[in-house]
């Protein structure tokens, strides 16, 4: 028998890397198809969590910013969370402040709250949905960092759902002209 | 059943909330499905670049809407990505959802109506089939660009022509299905609506804001608010800029959510003048708006613009592509420039600059059709029968519907 040669030793190895793509691919195909009779079948319980948390992307150090988490409870008892909101400053090792709001949701019931902050460490509280001091809503200027809030639930086990993350940027205001 | 839904940015998106909205105040029990996308690139992009201030949760209800949020898997693998890619159907290998297919199977047994949001992506397809499957009516926004070869493959042509009936938001686009093999019974013309107030008033004054964009006065303020994607043709109104001989020389707002096409344009194209801003929320929006001189949307691709409603409500004149959407869309209360061609779109909005008394005319008119053709008491009835359609005909009673409409 022939020995391969280097040229077809190459040609066996690419074919056996398109079979490995093949093979992941149909894998996750058949694992999608699966995800779908799944979901179909029996899809999973919904649960008390998140809606959204919100914010302007671009704030200023010193000037008040203003956010809002939303909750909602979409099953067919009442539920009692405990949302945690931390915010940070360019990296995680900078908290810039830890806000805790207690929820009790009756079923279907939404919440919501609005916080603000100055991005000054511990500077944050919750306020009303519309002030008499609202903060602008439009601040230009050169990039100067960034910041992240994010939001997460207390006395459930952890998922994905149970967190949500923003993040924005910090601005030098432009000087007047 | 849409790919993205509000807090997403986007006409479609917001033709879907608004839609809804006034369903659900009709008494109509309205359930949306999505994904928990609301950047662009997340759905059609090169994904892993989540929305930057705005995180959603699978669950919502506003407006009398309850919307599912399901979780965004990943592209399609490299063997089937090539494959989709060599026949044409790039947009099949986007990032699938499996839960939000496996529900669209269930929620479909339950609805009277299955109405899909959008072209090409793989939703469409799972749409009509989880209808058929079903055996309810489906009807179908495509919010259709014609001559983007995502939408004009042979395929998306043939789901076109499979769906019970077709709502269109202008006249144009129906024409453009109509060439496509869509039968001209199937297809609803149901334009677009801004919600009502129109816009809301302007938290901060025209000074301040020019101020804070670091605008002199005396100098023109131009805007292009929307998704920074290459379907708007920003890279013409990047070209036009240097070319304008308005002085003092107009300073350019471009805000919106950025893409990767974007960030890379931006990159290429320094211009002086050009203030890029991220997303805005409704207030900062009507603020930047009230301050502007002018609205400029050079996209060469637009089912039809609903940001020229929002500028005509806030006061401002608008200038678009002249493509036959856009061309409808603003009538006679706008200005167009030739598709692509900088030097044209420079030479419009220097005389738009230059006559403020035809600017204010222009404004009043587009008031007018706001009030006139952009109301959902307007535009939610049409999608209604659209409903209706596509009942009778599952039900095999489509020509006294067909006559109906006609009539």
């Amino acid at each position: 028998m022939q020995e391969p040669t280097p040229r077809s030793r190459a040609w066996l190895a690419r074919q056996a890397l398109r079979t490995w793509y093949v093979g992941c691919d149909a894998a996750r195909l058949a694992s999608g198809l699966g995800g779908v009779f799944r979901s179909s079948l029996a899809p999973r319980p919904p649960a008390a969590g998140f809606a959204a948390l919100a914010g302007e992307a671009v704030a200023c150090v010193g000037s008040p910013s203003r956010y809002r988490v939303r909750v909602v409870n979409p099953t067919a008892t009442a539920r009692t969370l405990r949302v945690v909101v931390t915010a940070w400053l360019d990296d995680a090792s900078a908290l810039s402040f830890e806000l805790t709001w207690d929820v009790t949701l009756a079923p279907g019931e939404i919440a919501e709250r609005w916080f603000e902050t100055t991005w000054r460490r511990n500077d944050a509280r919750f306020v009303a949905a519309s002030g008499s001091s609202e903060p602008p809503p439009l601040i230009v200027g050169r990039p100067a960092g960034r910041w992240t809030i994010e939001t997460h639930l207390t006395g459930t086990a952890p998922a994905d759902e149970d967190r949500l993350r923003i993040s924005g940027t910090f601005v030098q205001p432009h000087s007047p002209r | 059943m849409t790919p993205r839904y509000p807090p997403a940015i986007g006409g479609a998106e917001r033709w879907c909330e608004g839609l809804a909205r006034w369903q659900g105040a009709q008494g109509n029990d309205v359930r949306v499905l999505t994904l928990r996308a609301v950047s662009e690139d997340e759905v059609w992009g090169p994904g892993g670049l989540p929305a930057e201030s705005v995180a959603v949760g699978a669950h919502d209800r506003a407006g009398g809407v309850s919307i599912r949020r399901c979780r965004l898997g990943r592209p399609a693998g490299r063997a089937i990505s090539k494959l989709l890619g060599a026949m044409g159907l790039h947009a099949l290998a986007r990032p699938q959802s499996a839960e939000l297919y496996g529900l669209l199977f269930a929620g479909a047994r339950n609805a009277d109506v299955v109405h899909v949001h959008g072209l090409p992506g793989p939703h469409a397809y799972v749409g009509w089939l989880a209808a058929r499957a079903a055996r309810r009516a489906v009807v179908l926004t495509p919010h259709f660009h014609a001559g983007d070869p995502w939408f004009e493959h042979r395929l998306v042509h043939w789901l076109l022509r499979r769906y019970d009936a077709v709502i269109v938001l202008t006249a144009a686009e129906a024409t453009t299905l109509q060439d496509r093999g869509v039968a001209a019974a199937r297809i609803v013309v149901a334009s677009t609506a801004v919600d009502a107030p129109v816009a809301a008033p302007p938290s901060m004054p025209r000074d301040a804001v020019r101020a804070a964009l670091g605008v002199p006065r005396d100098a023109p303020l131009l805007c292009f608010l929307g998704r920074k994607s290459m379907n708007k043709s920003l890279e013409v109104l990047l070209a036009a800029l240097p070319r304008l001989a308005t002085r003092p020389r107009p300073a350019l707002v471009i805000a919106g959510p950025g893409t990767a096409w974007y960030r890379e344009l931006i990159e290429r194209e320094r211009s002086d003048g050009v203030i890029d801003l991220p997303p805005l929320s409704e207030e900062a929006k009507a603020s930047l708006l009230a301050a502007a001189d002018l609205l400029v949307l050079p996209s060469q691709r637009e089912a039809f613009g609903i940001v020229f409603l929002e500028a005509w409500a806030a006061g401002v004149p608008v200038l678009g592509a002249d493509i036959p959407a856009v061309r409808e869309a603003i009538g006679d209360a706008g200005w167009t420039f030739r598709p692509g061609e900088p030097h044209d779109l420079a030479a419009r909005i220097d005389a738009l600059l230059a006559a403020p008394e035809t600017s204010r005319e222009l404004v009043a008119r587009g008031r007018g059709r706001i009030a006139r053709l952009h109301t959902w008491a307007q535009v939610g009835p049409s999608v209604m029968r659209a409903y209706e359609l596509a009942r009778s005909l599952r039900r095999g009673r489509a020509p006294d519907i067909v006559r109906q409409l006609d009539g």
